[in-house]
């Protein structure tokens, strides 16, 4: 057997106005030889998918890893190019089998669809018969030309997403079952008309996805996906939607898709989102005897695509003299240039915030302390290291903010103690994220609140000014069945 | 005869948020052998020097040079580094003669008169027989201390400075004459209490410098410098003196020094800047007939440590609804890597200045097209270019922004040319520099106007909050000699 691996990742905000081209490719990875270097969220798979193939005695071509960042539109010319790097592999050396992992939201200038646009081509190149496998983030817009064109496709199941390893372990055993005629399998997915933040690490939703599990194994059913959808792209395939592989048999596939939507909507009053603003989580932290409170600031996650320095908290933790408080991560790698030179202990007048576009609010002049410097940091997302550069500690008279030279989301509080600063202090800790914050915090923290913050990735689905898609999902209408 | 070349320069906005580190060095040069390098202002003295030592048969040594763009203080780790380099090489060489170029204005955290403690050291190593000469630049703080350590001292005369160069001549030949015993220079200074600018194009300040040149040479009077003083340095002598050095006769010096003083006091009033504030100058630009009209954005000048992102012009500008407007250049590091993502043609959504510090103004959010890129770009400035680095032209409908990633002031119309803007073709060219733009516009100016604008760098000397310095000078006292 033959087995081509490759990865073509980024999660497009349309709304953004960061435009993703070579450079913020360059700044995550582009690589032929991602096998050999440490594994991100996105390369992860192809590790294991390496790893499993060379164990069974299999041929592995390593085609193209590129992985950016989540920020706005991918340029046409970046993506075309990428693609038909991976495609002229594919022409080239005739893989019985194809691995891909993608992220399933990527738009391109003029492509909506990455993801289907890849696989199609893909199929046309390889036939009808060859196996194609695609593993993907479940916040992606699953469309009928990637189930058209794909012999297999697997979400992650968890948001956060600490299973990016395991699902491609699932998929390489049901690739591998598929390529030697052990399966046939096909999908079958179905819409459910919902768009929600669905995090897997609370209920119902963690039940929601055992039973995934449950099912899978079972009665010809491969496997159980759920495509959570990602709100801040206006195209007409976003939303929620089921997705099953069967073996062999398309009834069973639809009618599974069907019965798991049905379950999804029927416990959507525990889905929905009902997050306190900004003045109602900080009235709560001062009420509170606990320390080391977890805020999110939901809405400038940068793994959205979001700029990771607004000012909306910052500037309503200062209004009310708030002190103890550790806030980050802001994305400003003139900032930290400044700071080095400075070094630390210095003291100096910063802009902070307010920076790349109006989601970011208004910049706020302090006054602060260089507390920690250090480069080459990361955080850990479940087994996976996310880089984030270089991280300044600045202390406001005590009120702590991180300042980075790599925009990232805050992922884990290991941010803060690696700076050196002591959370259990903290009356508050408040990551930019919002939800894969969740895990890492959740382990250091008495109360987890997410806050409904303005910005680039608001959790408010109905206010998303869409133009593609219709109306008719949940909660923007109450039942988009009628 | 054995000389040692050194450079260490830069000069320092006490009131800048904008610290200079080791980064800040290696961002412009750090070099142990500057003149086997090409010639930046800083060296240009240097590879003149050994040049003319060479053809006279001497022993030429280089040491280190370093500068940095102007901003805030100089760390004191990097300013003791650097400066203890230097002092290494005078103790192991011992040189005959000790030939520099600072800036003459470098304050570093612990040390307001970097020039005065470099020569002060060097001045304990070499004794009294040595000669010890300095090359700096009339925006300096001419300080006992330097005029006790040094054997002469040589400012630049123009302001723009475009004699370089000849003011390395001028020393060369002085430091000559005296290393070889024909003469015995004596250096007096005279205290004028005033704090301006002193553009030497104004038909006053041409006489002054003609005058200065036409009197060198004659009567035992070797050289003449007006020391202008850099308002913008908050030091004990922050402000303008006259120097003088004779042949042997410290009565001559001090004679002379006080009549080309009195000379400046008594023309004060043809030097009072009365520049128009933006609303009144941008109304005399609507009103031109012949174009282009330009802008001195004064207050904004990273060539005296400000930000160059201020927005005050460019928000009038909006509000007029003015068309055909230029205005250069904007530093905004992450701006141009976005610009460079999106590529030319893109349409982009940008939030543009306001990004440093309260003297950026706020940030201005427009729609903008990506017209041209360019990397690696030079201005011309006097016979040096000046590195200007990643150049982007922005157009918001009509009007002209040029954004770069290297924090440098506007010097010459060819940084528009050379990313396909034509400003002759503009009714108004904006630049953010106080008077260095001077000699690469005046000549493709209809009229030029210097405009009182607010930020890091206001031409309001009487208002500017200086702690170490005290009050008496004009015009903040009408007569500080009272």
């Amino acid at each position: 057997m033959k087995l081509l691996i490759a990865c073509l990742a980024t999660e497009t905000n349309t709304f953004s106005p960061m435009p993703t081209g070579r450079r913020a490719f360059e700044a995550g990875i582009v690589s032929r030889t991602a096998t050999r270097q440490e594994g991100n969220l996105f390369t992860a798979p192809l590790h294991e998918w390496r790893r499993m193939a060379e164990e069974r005695g299999w041929e592995v071509v390593e085609s193209l890893s590129a992985a950016a960042q989540p920020a706005g539109i991918t340029t046409r010319a970046v993506y075309e190019e990428f693609r038909d790097e991976i495609l002229q592999d594919l022409k080239t050396h005739q893989p019985d089998l194809f691995l891909i992992s993608m992220h399933g939201a990527m738009v391109a200038d003029g492509y909506d669809d990455c993801e289907g646009d890849m696989m199609q081509r893909a199929r046309v190149l390889m036939g009808p018969d060859k196996v194609i496998g695609l593993e993907i983030d479940p916040h992606n817009h699953l469309t009928q030309t990637m189930i058209d064109n794909a012999t297999l496709i697997i979400n992650y199941k968890e948001y956060p997403h600490v299973d990016a390893p395991e699902r491609a372990r699932e998929l390489f055993v049901m690739a591998a079952d598929a390529a030697t005629g052990k399966t046939r399998p096909v999908m079958r997915m179905h819409d459910c008309r919902m768009l929600t933040i669905i995090e897997t690490m609370k209920e119902p939703a963690m039940s929601y996805v055992q039973s995934m599990k449950d099912a899978e194994g079972k009665d010809g059913i491969l496997s159980v996906s759920l495509t959570h959808g990602f709100p801040w792209a206006d195209v007409a395939d976003v939303g929620a939607r089921t997705l099953v592989i069967a073996d062999g048999d398309a009834d069973k596939a639809e009618s599974a898709a069907k019965t798991f939507a049905d379950k999804l909507w029927d416990i959507r009053d525990g889905l929905r989102m009902d997050y306190p603003d900004i003045p109602t989580a900080l009235d709560m932290v001062e009420a509170s005897n606990h320390a080391t409170i977890t805020l999110a600031d939901m809405a400038d996650n940068a793994g959205g695509g979001a700029p990771a320095d607004s000012t909306f908290f910052l500037q309503e933790i200062l209004k009310r003299g708030m002190t103890d408080v550790a806030h980050g991560i802001y994305w400003d790698p003139v900032l930290v240039t400044m700071c080095q030179d400075a070094g630390v202990g210095a003291r100096m007048k910063v802009r902070l915030g307010g920076k790349i576009c109006a989601d970011s609010g208004d910049a706020v002049d302090l006054d602060v302390t260089v507390r920690g410097i250090r480069e080459n940091m990361t955080q850990n997302l479940g087994e996976t290291e996310m880089p984030m550069g270089t991280g300044v500690w600045l202390d406001a008279d005590g009120v702590h903010l991180i300042v980075s030279s790599v925009r990232t989301q805050n992922f884990s509080p290991s941010v803060y103690t690696d700076l050196g600063i002591d959370i259990t202090t903290m009356r508050a800790l408040i990551p930019k994220s919002t939800n894969h914050f969740y895990q890492n915090f959740e382990k250091i923290s008495p109360q987890v609140i997410h806050v409904r913050t303005p910005g680039a990735v608001t959790p408010d689905m109905t206010v998303i000014p869409y133009t593609k898609r219709d109306d008719n999902f949940w909660p923007k209408v109450e039942n988009p069945f009628n | 005869m054995k000389l040692l070349l050194a450079s260490l320069t830069n000069e320092t906005n006490t009131f800048s948020p904008i610290p200079v580190g080791r980064g800040a060095f290696a961002a412009k040069l750090i070099s142990r052998s500057p003149t086997a390098e090409p010639a930046v202002p800083c060296t240009t003295p240097l590879h003149i020097w050994r040049k003319s030592a060479e053809a006279r048969g001497w022993q030429v040594i280089d040491s280190l040079a370093a500068w940095a763009q102007p901003a805030g203080l100089v760390s004191r780790p990097i300013y003791e580094e650097f400066r203890d380099i230097i002092l290494q090489d005078v103790a192991r060489e011992r040189p005959d003669v000790l030939m520099l170029s600072m800036h003459g204005a470098m304050v570093a955290d612990g040390y307001d008169d970097c020039e005065g403690d470099l020569m002060a050291r060097a001045r304990d190593i070499l004794g009294s027989g040595a000669i010890i000469s300095l090359e700096i630049d009339p925006h300096c703080h001419l300080t006992p201390t330097m005029l006790e350590a040094a054997t002469l001292i040589v400012c630049f005369k123009e302001y723009p400075h475009t004699d370089i160069p000849e003011r390395a001549h001028d020393l060369f030949a002085l430091t000559v004459d005296a290393a070889e015993g024909r003469t015995s220079p004596v250096m007096r200074d005279y205290d004028c209490r005033m704090i301006s600018m002193y553009p030497t194009q104004s038909p006053m300040m041409r006489r002054f410098v003609d005058d200065m040149m036409a009197a060198e040479g004659q009567g035992g009077l070797l050289s003449l410098s007006l020391a202008h003083g850099f308002p913008y340095g908050d030091t004990a002598v922050t402000g303008t003196r006259m120097l003088a050095i004779a042949d042997g006769d410290a009565e001559k010096a001090a004679e002379v020094a006080q009549q080309f003083g009195e000379l400046l006091w008594n023309s004060r009033e043809e030097l009072r800047i009365r520049w128009p504030d933006i609303p009144t100058a941008l109304d005399r630009a609507q009103q031109a007939t012949v174009f282009p009209v330009v802008l001195a954005d004064t207050a904004d000048n990273a060539g005296g440590g400000a930000p160059s992102d201020s927005t005050f012009v460019l928000q009038e500008v909006l509000a007029r609804g003015m068309k055909d407007v230029a205005m250069a250049v904007y530093w905004d590091p992450v701006l141009v890597d976005m610009c460079c993502d999106a590529g030319v043609g893109a349409q982009m959504r940008v939030r543009l200045g306001g990004k440093r510090s309260a003297a950026s103004g706020d940030a201005v959010d427009l729609d903008v097209i990506v017209r041209a890129i360019r990397e690696s770009m030079v201005q011309d400035f006097g016979v040096v270019p000046s590195p200007f680095g990643t150049g982007v032209w922005l157009e918001a409908d009509g009007v002209h922004l040029i954004v770069n990633n290297s924090c440098t002031q506007c010097l010459h119309p060819s940084l528009f040319s050379d990313l396909g803007l034509d400003p002759g073709q503009m009714k108004t060219v904006v630049v953010k520099s106080s008077n260095h733009f001077y000699a690469g516009f005046a000549p493709i100016a209809s009229e030029v106007i210097h405009v009182a604008t607010p930020g890091a760098l206001t031409a309001d000397f009487a208002a500017i909050p200086y702690v170490k310095r005290n009050p008496a000078y004009w015009p903040r006292v009408e007569n500080p000699f009272a």
